[in-house]
């Protein structure tokens, strides 16, 4: 087996691996990986040393004083309405805010002129007595075929994979 | 079963809703570091990290009785100190301090330094500079790849935790922790990390 396919498989593992979230049955896959690879070693080695030195980062000491400064501006502060707090993730900086409307109205003009042409243009598709004849009349069977070539849509930056990803996203 | 801590937690919650002040003061003293910590990691700064802490703090008990006690109350909280840190980075960016510190003057001109050798993350350690390296490192990071980051790393939360932090699914949380390391990684410059079915997984082993 080649070497970098296995290592497609277990990549994705490594993480949860390495921080004890993976379930174990999984995890004697990735074991047994191991043993015969040094760059997926090496990747868990670099992981674990990456956290420890984020760990060690200190942090600037707060005295009691300006802990209790702290604690008289929490309830010195006069009293507002607070809006709910989900996480505000940012939009990228090219985002249009009028395009998500306006695509939308061109779609549902489209689809309307499409199911309307195809509904006044005589025996169409969406004709009832139609209905169960062939969509062709070059073989077709009425049975549509799925479009070639279509993936589901992948996140590159933020995909979510399964805790047992059969495969990584592309 | 619900934690003992938790449960504490929400006790003192109720306390608080039905009038009791000081119960908000143990809460207040029993997370105050971690709201903190969580908070300087995010602004690097000291005072600014102690704003957002107290804004964090006020928020919690202006909007307290909008929290749901069946669910635990420092994921909760950690939820607004990301929120709030990241909305105070957000506002920072856009009107920059006049004053820098030194010690972000001396980070920026750092930037750079560790593209131009490969080093394992044991030879960083040995660096009198480690903890600038990495700072930096983790200030160029996605928002979202930061906060998951720092709550693994740093917080020690569980994915389940983060997740519910963050209010994203484990899976999610498995994926942005994969590409903020992978991205640490090309920053601080050492390995060859790329993402996998692109050929090499690791360039450079170090032995």
């Amino acid at each position: 087996m080649n070497a970098n396919v296995a290592c497609k498989d277990i990549v994705w593992k490594i993480g949860p691996f390495v921080d004890g979230e993976l379930p174990t049955d999984e995890r004697a896959a990735v074991e047994e990986h191991m043993v015969n690879c040094n760059d997926c070693v090496q990747m868990a080695i670099n992981f674990r040393q990456l956290d420890a030195l984020a760990a060690k980062d200190s942090v600037p000491p707060v005295t009691g004083e300006e802990w209790s400064r702290l604690w008289q501006g929490v309830m010195a502060r006069p009293h507002e309405p607070i809006k709910s707090e989900a996480i505000s993730w940012p939009r990228p900086s090219s985002f249009k805010y009028w395009i998500v409307p306006s695509l939308s109205a061109a779609a549902a003009a489209l689809i309307g002129f499409t199911i309307g042409s195809l509904y006044f243009s005589g025996p169409g598709q969406l004709n009832p007595s139609n209905r169960h004849k062939p969509m062709t009349e070059s073989g077709g069977n009425g049975t549509a075929a799925l479009p070639t070539g279509s993936e589901p849509p992948v996140e590159i930056e933020d995909e979510v994979f399964s805790i047992k990803p059969s495969k990584p996203p592309k | 079963m619900r934690d003992p801590s938790d449960a504490e937690d929400i006790e003192k919650v109720e306390e608080f809703l039905a009038g009791d002040q000081r119960a908000f003061e143990f809460l207040f003293d029993k997370y105050r570091e971690k709201v903190y910590r969580i908070a300087y990691r995010f602004v690097r700064h000291k005072e600014d990290a102690l704003e957002v802490a107290q804004d964090v703090f006020f928020r919690v008990a202006m909007s307290l009785d909008k929290f749901k006690t069946d669910s635990k109350f420092f994921t909760w909280l950690y939820r607004v100190t990301v929120n709030r840190s990241i909305d105070f980075t957000r506002q920072k960016k856009s009107r920059p301090r006049q004053n820098l510190d030194p010690e972000v003057l001396e980070t920026r001109s750092d930037a750079g330094y560790g593209r131009t050798q490969e080093r394992c993350p044991s030879e960083l350690a040995e660096g009198k500079d480690t903890e600038r390296l990495l700072a930096s490192a983790v200030s160029k990071l996605t928002e979202k790849h930061r906060a998951t980051f720092l709550l693994h790393a740093v917080e020690n939360l569980s994915y389940k935790e983060i997740a519910s932090v963050l209010d994203c699914s484990i899976g999610t949380v498995m994926s942005r922790l994969f590409y903020a390391r992978k991205k640490l990684q090309e920053i601080l410059g050492y390995g060859g990390l790329e993402s996998p079915g692109r050929g090499r997984i690791i360039g450079k082993t170090h032995t």
